[in-house]
């Protein structure tokens, strides 16, 4: 099974706190990741340094044996938790701006989900809500042809109505081709669509693995799990 | 690139056309207060020139301002990502950013001069024409006393030097905002850091074309009060060409491996 990503020892320290620390993780195509911890346990730092975003104290990343750079941003959509969408652009704008600098971007696919999502392209991107802004993030970013999709949580500030739709939109959009890495605290919500987990505290892998084996070996949840790991 | 720029231009045009329309607006009240009231030619002249002198200052304050903020505020906000995350390097990035500041200052001057050629010609063409033939003016062009330089070319390299000037002086306030993003992220007060980073940078260049045009090439500054050689002024281009070169490199570097977004 090909290796999509690839960390090796990966530090990122930022003052004097380490957001990551020696971390190693592989993640292979055809398998959607779930990436789980508490607030501060590096997810957002993993995905930012797998984004280009933020640069590694030490340590190397690679996406598709690509080191992290101009290369490795055409085969990764990232997903930020972030409100980094231009305001002032209309959402038809947006697909336009997508359409011109992503090679892989499927306009029609966008959309598609677009009207899943009920949205409709002459909004203005300032004059949506959070839930809103979120679902039309997630509808560009899961309309490229990536080959690594990187969702920080895609589901916070989302009824539940919407969650149903985004895991479902995340589902419709997976291929075998390429690897999904999901983070959220609403681990319950993802808890069907994950096949592996991976649990990080202080930036560290604490446990990672399978997670139908997970929950015949251990007779639990992946969210019971969680509890475990993190509560002792 | 191409799309970089492109996008970079639909995220100015309403601030430019905004301030282009009160430009205009501006004008044309002037030029309404001169027709109506009773100014002699001579007065209306002199009036539009103070205009468009101040007009000129705030063009310049304003596009640097302009220029400055479209590299600092991709750097300070998230807005940023949409730029960062595409698949284009550090280089490509920046390297789109100095040209729109390119295209746009030369639109700037496009219509700096457009306004100038249709309020003087359009409106005081009489008056422009009999001021160019008085005896004042050629007083004052006598002054301007250049021996053995062709003046065609003296004009052109001056065009040139004050446009390698102004790009380097951008250069190096993204410099300046680079250093302070990457190798000094973690140190507080970081506006204040930026300034006296570029301020430094500024000693440098300075210090730098002074020992190269003065001390090495012994080049003669002044050929006249106020105006430079024509040696000093290739030295000063090529100089400058130089150190933007190096800050723009230093700047992409630091833009691709050592900044966090």
């Amino acid at each position: 099974m090909t290796s999509v990503l690839i960390a090796e020892n990966v530090s990122k320290g930022f003052f004097r706190n380490k957001a990551l620390h020696n971390l190693d993780l592989k993640i292979e195509e055809g398998k959607v990741y779930g990436l789980l911890g508490p607030n501060g346990s590096g997810k957002t730092t993993f995905f930012k340094i797998a984004a280009g975003l933020f640069k590694p104290t030490s340590g190397r990343m690679t996406v598709m044996g690509y080191p992290i750079g101009a290369e490795t941003k055409k085969l990764t959509a990232f997903m930020p938790t972030d409100d980094f969408l231009f305001g002032w652009m209309k959402i038809d704008g947006i697909l336009s701006f997508y359409t011109d600098m992503y090679e892989d971007f499927d306009r029609n696919k966008a959309l598609e989900y677009l009207t899943f999502m009920e949205l409709q392209e002459n909004m203005k991107v300032s004059s949506l809500s959070t839930g809103m802004k979120a679902r039309l993030k997630l509808a560009v970013t899961m309309a490229r042809k990536a080959r690594l999709y990187l969702l920080d949580e895609p589901l916070n500030g989302i009824d539940p109505i919407s969650r149903e739709k985004i895991v479902k939109m995340i589902m419709g959009a997976f291929r075998d081709d390429c690897a999904v890495i999901i983070s959220s605290h609403l681990v319950s919500e993802l808890e069907t669509i994950l096949d592996e987990v991976i649990f990080l505290d202080h930036g560290t892998v604490v446990l990672a693995g399978d997670a139908e084996k997970f929950r015949l070996e251990k007779s639990c949840s992946i969210e019971a799990l969680y509890k475990e790991v993190y509560h002792g | 690139m191409a799309n970089l720029i492109k996008y970079e231009f639909i995220r100015k045009w309403r601030g430019l056309g905004i301030f282009m329309a009160i430009v205009l607006i501006l004008n044309a009240v002037i030029l309404v207060k001169l027709q109506i009231g009773t100014h002699t030619p001579d007065e209306q002249m002199i009036a539009l020139g103070a205009f468009f002198t101040g007009i000129l200052g705030v063009f310049f304050i304003l596009y640097i301002i302009d220029v400055t903020m479209m590299y600092s505020r991709d750097l300070d906000h998230k807005t940023g990502y949409m730029f960062m995350l595409t698949p284009n390097s550090g280089y490509k990035i920046l390297g789109s950013k100095v040209i729109t500041a390119i295209l746009e200052g030369l639109l700037f001057l496009l219509v700096y001069l457009l306004l100038l050629a249709v309020n003087f010609v359009g409106f005081y063409g009489e008056p422009l024409r009999t001021l160019v033939g008085s005896d004042l003016f050629s007083m004052i062009v006598n002054q301007v006393h250049l021996e053995g330089v062709n003046l065609i070319s003296y004009f052109t390299v001056s065009l040139l030097m004050l446009f390698v000037s102004i790009v380097g002086l951008f250069l190096m306030i993204y410099a300046a905002i680079s250093i302070r993003k990457s190798i000094l992220a973690e140190k507080k007060f970081g506006g204040l850091i930026s300034f006296i980073i570029f301020m430094l940078l500024a000693w440098a260049d300075s210090a730098i074309t002074n020992t190269l045009t003065t001390d090495i090439f012994s080049a003669n500054s002044m050929i006249s009060p106020g105006v430079p050689s024509y040696t000093f002024l290739s030295i000063q281009i090529l100089i400058q060409v130089v150190l933007g070169a190096v800050f723009f490199c230093v700047s992409a570097y630091l833009l691709e491996n050592k900044m966090d977004m």
